[in-house]
């Protein structure tokens, strides 16, 4: 038998560049992205500020004008309405890449800072946090549902995984605040009411269950009489307020007259137990087992030895499920079933986190009814060799709906290198890069546009090509201050 | 230990009486909805002769003259599986299209018959005692029925399923019929092996190749260990052998791959049924096959800890498992259709399931005899996360092109639908009516109408496809000059 060992620390450090290594591909290919479809719809105003020399300034005032205009007439949800409208390529088409620099690097800042949080809480190590968050990241962003929606369009990332982001940082400053003591104390609350604000501008199947994750822990801190526990009430009564604030937003009784299909509350709520049941069954996979297996092994010992009881794995699960289906609550209310890809992506990454955050609390129940001490022992090379292999079969026969084939190449990385190797993504940029161009022409004040059909699988595609062409059209001409817009034929 | 009484022996009788209970209840719509079942596309194109000696002879003698005849033109014309094409000859409905329900009946009754079989067979020789013997076989057995890939070409339409499902289920009982064999005094079960063996080898291509794989290792550990009965089983191999190059030397598969394309080299064939069977093992070790299994490990454990095995080469036998499994994508791969359609697909689900649970059981083992013992008490906890695997399993079903998620698209519940609707009462109206149509002498040129409903078990309407030749086929197998669809005989 094989009883050599394996350095947990190389296993992390492998991870973490692994991890690195795959995103490369993602912000690479961001240089060759372009502006889509409500990117133009939601700063009208704020590029119109722009190009008449108004400055950052100028901007910011178009950007809250903007959000009050939104507000009366589309949605409340304040803080998506306020970011979309500062979408790169206000500042310029070639700056649209700053989409995916700033929604993924904030997603892995805000997934991580939440994890660190964790960790530090529970006692875990800096490589147990390392292999945790490289895995689990990994997962969220090359195994989502829909990357395009996630990290390439500034309009539904910053609406969904920008937001998501937020939660994730502000949870982590809530875990940091529980901790921390004198001015840094002081100065995380001030952060945490900040970011309280902003999430609670966020979209409901984000807000809702931020909502009730904060009312949970309002109650159990008063039942537990946790230190601050009435410190901690603010960012709870904050959240309501917004939520509400959000919600009596006229501009979403318009939006709702354009929606059909609703529920009723509680067929709503129903529904949503019964498809965030279906979503919590399709989006297991091998990775992420191996990811729960990781988890709980790193953590098994201090565990054992936390002062957290772990005593009630039934209840927890149960509720975590509860707050998961939450997600689904709000889309399903109004009609649109499981929301979009974009809505989709954060109940994904919700589903990861909680999924894994619920795995060490098993662990941690079977921890303290076992004596054993497990993470101290060393990693043998033939474990190791069986968790890769259950890795490889998992990325190997990854299919996501739709896909033609099993494999890697379904991945976000993979997508990505593929569209900049074979030339898609040059080539989508170069038509695309000449349309902006004709449209920033003030000697063009008609311009003709033709449809790019041969778009990079990441990217979400040419707006011309939807069924919504008027309007996009639209769109073009209001946004460029264009006499006319119109659509050609075959690309010349 | 535990004994007869205790709360844990209670919930051992009842989760045997769940998974009789499930497979029993899961199957009954099957063989209802089989009542409404019709004849489809290539059901017409291999027996048309038949049909013509049946309907001028009304002798089944001569019928079955017919189907030799047919059969052996196939070989020269088309492939050599000749047990899938002899009896795709003499498909029920042949006789009454009243009749087809019985090829149905006889498929799905073998397979659940084969594979219940089997499992008993082979887990009994591991230990498992009896009421977790059957507990297991039921469960598998109604995970592969109720989880099948494609259900509709598995039972429910006869050229389809016999040539796969059916072979399988053959080949599950050959399997069960040679273990009993190696422990026979006197060797009876050759009587049943010996028919079997040359059936097995006009099967098809991916069973064959599969079945030889695990007979040739089986007999090498037979002759390796001086097994008295390993001459009977080479003899059975060498059989098995010569029908399968028999089939393969057919005239008719060169013709028939004329229209597939050049196939791959063998090379390139295994690697990918390596890569491919990769993936398929990773699409299907999701949370219905976890599920079934969770609740079965203490049994498996303790069977494995009992057993005299010694279990010291986990990546031997897990690898051998694999390669086995792998070994059916071969043929499909190297004929250049891929990994098949969904019937062939559905063979490599059943062979997985089989597979998985002898791999767990190895790898228990090896576990057990480094030390890690099963805990009595555990077994209520897994059989609530096996529940809850299961549950989430069922609901995440999505078929392609479906909107809903849902535990109605399993196969049982989807059948049960179809009778509570109405529409397999619709869809078996319609179909008569055509048959009515098709049947009369009279009518040298019929015009048929579209079906309004198919249930979702069954085959869909080829009629109107334009790109399909199944009015060819009807009217050969109907002997018409020519069948228009409504609507078509009044364009000009």
């Amino acid at each position: 038998m094989n009883k050599r060992t394996v350095s947990f620390r190389l296993i992390a450090s492998v991870m973490a560049l692994a991890l690195a290594l795959s995103l490369v591909p993602l912000y690479v290919l961001s240089f060759s992205n372009h502006a889509c479809y409500d990117d133009f719809g939601f700063s009208i105003l704020t590029h119109a500020a722009w190009r008449d020399g108004e400055g950052v300034l100028g901007v910011l005032a178009a950007a809250v004008r903007n959000t009050v205009g939104i507000r009366d007439t589309w949605e409340g949800t304040y803080a998506t309405s306020f970011i979309s409208a500062l979408q790169p390529a206000v500042f310029g088409e070639e700056c649209y890449w700053l989409t995916t620099f700033v929604l993924l690097t904030a997603f892995l800042l805000g997934l991580w800072f939440l994890l660190r949080q964790a960790a530090k809480t529970l006692g875990a190590d800096a490589w147990t946090l390392t292999a945790v968050f490289a895995g689990l990241a990994a997962l969220c962003v090359h195994t989502l549902p829909d990357p395009g929606e996630a990290f390439f369009w500034f309009n539904g990332g910053v609406a969904y995984t920008l937001l998501w982001s937020l939660a994730a940082l502000r949870y982590g400053v809530w875990l940091a605040f529980s901790r921390a003591r004198g001015a840094k104390a002081a100065a995380l609350y001030v952060l945490l009411l900040a970011l309280s604000v902003v999430v609670g501008g966020g979209k409901y199947s984000l807000l809702l269950p931020v909502c009730l994750l904060d009312g949970l822990v309002a109650l159990i801190s008063v039942a537990r009489r946790w230190r601050r526990r009435w410190a901690q009430a603010a960012p709870v009564l904050i959240s309501v307020a917004c939520l509400l604030f959000s919600a009596s937003a006229p501009g979403n009784a318009v939006r709702g007259a354009t929606l059909s299909g609703g529920l009723s509350a509680p067929m709503a709520v129903l529904q949503s137990l019964y498809f965030g049941g279906a979503l919590a069954g399709r989006w297991f996979s091998l990775p992420l087992a191996v990811m729960w297996a990781l988890a709980a092994w790193r953590l098994w010992d201090r565990l054992r030895d936390a002062p957290l009881r772990f005593e009630h794995p039934l209840l927890v699960s149960l509720l975590a499920f509860g707050l998961f289906c939450a997600q689904l609550t709000p889309t399903l209310y109004t009609g649109n079933y499981l929301g979009d890809g974009r809505a989709q992506n954060t109940y994904y990454f919700t589903y990861v986190v909680m999924t894994t955050a619920l795995a060490v609390y098993w662990a941690g129940y079977f921890a303290r009814g076992n004596g054993a001490k497990l993470t101290a022992s060393p990693l043998r090379v033939g474990t190791l060799l069986a968790a890769v292999a259950v890795l490889l079969v998992g990325v190997i026969g990854y299919q996501p709906e739709g896909a033609a084939s099993w494999g890697p190449q379904n991945t976000t990385a993979g997508k990505a290198v593929r569209a900049l190797i074979n030339g898609q993504a040059a080539a989508y940029d170069a038509a695309m890069g000449a349309r902006d161009a004709a449209m920033n022409d003030p000697a063009q004040p008609d311009v003709t546009v033709y449809p790019v059909t041969d778009v990079p699988a990441v990217f979400m595609g040419d707006a011309l090509t939807g069924d919504n062409v008027s309007y996009v059209l639209s769109l073009y001409e209001e946004y460029y201050q264009k006499n006319s817009v119109t659509m050609g034929g075959d690309t010349p | 230990m535990l004994r007869k009484g205790t709360v844990l022996g209670r919930l051992r009788g009842v989760l045997l009486a769940i998974s009789v209970f499930a497979l029993t209840i899961g199957t009954a719509p099957l063989y209802a909805v089989a009542l409404y079942c019709h004849p489809y596309y290539d059901d017409y194109g291999f027996s048309a002769a038949v049909r013509q000696t049946w309907t001028q002879t009304g002798s089944v003698a001569q019928a079955l003259q017919a189907a030799l005849q047919s059969a052996a033109q196939t070989r020269q014309t088309w492939q050599g599986t000749y047990t899938g094409t002899l009896l795709s000859n003499v498909q029920p409905g042949v006789f009454s299209e009243g009749l087809y329900f019985l090829g149905c009946w006889l498929i799905l009754t073998a397979f659940i018959g084969g594979w219940l079989f089997f499992l008993l067979t082979v887990l009994a020789r591991l230990g498992l005692r009896r009421g977790e013997r059957w507990t297991l076989s039921c469960l598998a057995v109604t995970v592969m029925v109720q989880f099948m890939p494609d259900v509709r070409e598995a039972f429910f339409w006869f050229n389809g399923g016999i040539g796969n499902v059916f072979i399988y289920a053959l080949l599950a009982i050959a399997f069960a019929l040679t273990l009993r064999l190696l422990e026979q005094k006197r060797p009876w079960a050759m009587l049943g092996l010996v028919p079997l063996m040359v059936a097995l080898g006009g099967g098809s291509y991916g069973g064959g190749l599969f079945g030889l794989c695990v007979y040739a290792v089986g007999l090498a550990w037979l002759i390796w260990r001086r097994h008295p009965r390993r001459w009977h089983v080479a003899a059975l191999f060498l059989l098995f052998l010569g029908c399968f190059l028999y089939s393969v030397s057919a005239p008719g598969n060169a013709v028939r791959s004329t229209y597939l394309g050049p196939p791959a080299s063998p090379v390139v064939a295994v690697g990918k049924a390596l890569y491919y069977g990769v993936a398929q093992m990773g699409t299907f070790l999701r949370l219905p096959v976890i599920g079934i299994t969770l609740p079965l490990l203490p049994a498996l454990w303790r069977a494995a800890g009992e057993s005299r095995f010694s279990f010291a080469h986990p990546w031997l036998c897990v690898g051998l498992l694999g390669g086995l499994y792998c070994a059916q994508l071969v043929p499909p791969l190297y004929a250049g259709v891929g990994v098949g359609a969904g019937r062939i697909v559905n063979t490599y689900f059943i062979s997985f399931v089989a597979l998985w649970f002898l791999a767990v059981y190895y790898l228990l083992g090896f576990l057990y005899r480094r030390g890690l013992r099963p805990n009595a008490r555990s077994l209520g906890a897994l059989t609530l996360a096996g529940v809850c695997a299961l549950g989430l399993g069922a609901l995440a079903v999505k078929p392609d092109g479906e909107d809903l998620y849902g535990a109605q698209h399993l196969s049982g519940p989807s059948a049960a639908l179809s009778l509570v609707t109405g529409r397999a009462a619709r869809y078996d109206r319609e179909m008569r009516q055509r048959e009515a149509l098709l049947n009369d002498p009279a009518q040298d040129e019929v015009t048929l109408a579209p079906l309004t409903s198919v249930p979702a078990v069954f085959m869909p309407d080829l009629l109107t496809d334009e790109t399909s030749n199944v009015r060819d086929m009807l009217c050969r197998y109907y002997n018409k000059r020519a069948i228009y669809i409504a609507g078509e005989e009044e364009t000009p």
